[in-house]
């Protein structure tokens, strides 16, 4: 089913159908499709409340499927526990940073790498390889409970590398950064998308993703309302009008 | 002499003390669960290895060895069947479900054993001893002492220096998160319960060589496996061996003082702890760190 839908070259990394999701009687997710192929960055904008976090929720296993289904590399992963998704491919970084505060960075970022039956050796090595992915090697020693949020933020997203994902979900990471820490986030997401990562980027900060971004998805209402290329997205009229009101479609 | 006496009996009998916490302390420093049947878990075990070794009349190392891969599984059970069923609830539903095991624990031991006191026969070993400095110092207490000590240090090792135990701490710290970069929490808190009642059986078969045990002996041995870990630090493994050993001081030092008033000068102990530390004697050193 799903290679049909995946076109002729490969299965998508990430393959969203028909989600829909409500809490309690009011709608959140109302049929959302998302296809995001190995290397691409595909940044995901929407005005407040238009179902962003929901959306993570959903891909990450954090809320359980109501309809649709979430594919991860060819595995249906729509009825898998969050826990189970990394083994699939599936790693994030949270809105606000949640390291392991009594351990030290390297012991923060070993915990992912050496999860579900990988020998030491190789742990080590994934771990020491995210940590100079995302330049913290100087701070490997460091209790992660006193880092500051650029380096928790860092931190973040050098356990999830450590777990060697085919897709990375980046949730609201460039908040609170200055532009030159941002300068160097959209240079290190380059760098792993050229490497064959799969990585869908929430954020509501949609400058930056119009320069990370190879794609980008607007989410309204709880639907995509445009996907393509940043600067055609960011000009569509309904895109615009989710944003900012005013008569349209 | 006799104080100084009192401080050395203290401080061995602070190593059973610090068994029986070093499981309460555990558990409740990755589940946060306080295991009311922590306890009455030990005695169960004292009671087993008593049946296996003198009823049935199994060699008593391979009855202790039986008992305490029995009481691994106990563990395991305890959490598949309980504990998994009341975390995430509020704190209190799971100390009333152990709260619970435990009456059921103590009676069900009262109703097979009755209610005689009963010892673990280890023979010469149980009595022997060596004089050292005029102090005479009993080869089982030692070796509890050096039991605890090395129980200790090997759970320390384990969290510290393993993969399994940078799971423990990353679960203990943040279960939702540990899951998120693939650690089974549900996994990691069933065998983390395991060892806590693994510890527990040990505790309370070295109670069961040392003393008399009842079947109701469980809520006693409890209350000072709380007191020890209180007066160390919640969730501290040093500290708790630390405030076993200020338990057994206490106590055995207020023994000298009046025959009678051993237990209570460990009460008051705590108290004053409690008053003036709330947070323990070696409130630093973290199961977590």
């Amino acid at each position: 089913m799903t290679a049909s839908l995946a076109g002729p070259d490969v299965a998508p990394a990430l393959s969203v159908r028909g989600v829909r999701h409500a809490y309690g009687a009011v709608p959140v997710l109302q049929g959302v499709d998302l296809d995001v192929r190995s290397g691409e960055v595909v940044g995901v904008v929407g005005p407040n409340g238009a179902g962003k976090t929901t959306l993570v929720d959903v891909l990450t296993g954090a809320v359980t499927l109501q309809e649709g289904r979430v594919v991860l590399g060819g595995d249906d992963v729509s009825r898998v526990r969050g826990a189970v998704r990394t083994r699939h491919g599936l790693a994030r970084t949270h809105q606000v940073p949640r390291p392991f505060t009594g351990m030290t960075v390297f012991e923060n970022v070993l915990v992912g790498a050496t999860a579900g039956g990988v020998d030491r050796a190789t742990g080590y090595d994934r771990a020491a390889r995210a940590l100079v992915a995302t330049r913290m090697t100087a701070l490997a020693n460091r209790p992660a409970g006193a880092l500051g949020l650029l380096d928790r933020k860092r931190l973040e997203l050098a356990r999830a590398l450590a777990l060697q994902p085919r897709v990375l979900l980046l949730d609201e990471v460039a908040g609170g950064l200055t532009d030159a820490e941002t300068d160097d986030l959209v240079d290190l997401v380059g760098t792993l998308s050229g490497q064959g990562l799969a990585v869908v980027w929430i954020e509501h900060l949609v400058h930056v993703l119009v320069r990370a971004a190879t794609r980008l998805v607007c989410l309204a209402e709880g639907t995509v309302i445009a996907d393509g290329p940043p600067d055609e997205v960011i000009a569509s009229p309904r895109v615009q009008q989710a944003y900012y009101g005013g008569p349209g479609s | 002499m006799r104080l100084l006496d009192a401080v050395v009996q203290g401080c061995l009998l602070g190593g059973q003390y610090a068994l029986f916490a070093a499981g309460l302390s555990l558990v409740f420093g990755v589940l946060k669960v306080v295991n009311l049947a922590h306890g009455d878990l030990g005695i169960l075990a004292a009671f087993a290895a008593i049946g296996l070794a003198a009823g049935a009349g199994l060699p008593l190392a391979l009855a202790v060895g039986v008992v305490l891969v029995g009481m691994l599984a106990v563990g395991a059970a305890l959490h598949a069947g309980l504990l998994a069923r009341t975390t995430g609830a509020l704190p209190q539903i799971s100390m009333i479900a152990t709260f619970g095991l435990s009456v059921v624990i103590g009676n069900t031991l009262q109703e097979v054993f009755s209610a005689d006191p009963r010892a673990l026969d280890l023979g010469s070993f149980g009595t022997a001893g060596v004089t050292v400095g005029g102090i005479s110092v009993g080869l089982l207490p030692a070796a509890v002492l050096a039991v605890a000590v090395a129980a200790l240090t090997g759970l320390h090792l384990v969290l510290t220096r393993t993969a399994f135990g940078r799971r423990v701490r990353a679960t203990a710290d943040d279960p939702a998160t540990a899951a998120l970069v693939g650690v089974d929490a549900r996994r990691t808190y069933l065998v983390v319960t395991a060892l806590a009642v693994g510890l527990a059986g040990l505790a309370g078969i070295a109670y069961a060589a040392s003393s008399l045990v009842t079947p109701l002996a469980g809520p006693s041995r409890l209350i000072f496996a709380f007191e020890a870990v209180v007066i160390g630090g919640l969730g501290s493994l040093w500290g708790t061996l630390v405030g076993a050993v200020v338990l057994g001081v206490a106590q055995s030092v207020g023994s000298v003082v009046d025959p009678s008033s051993g237990v209570l000068a460990g009460h008051l102990v705590f108290l004053a702890v409690l008053a003036t530390r709330p947070a323990g004697l070696l409130a630093r050193t973290r199961v977590r760190a």
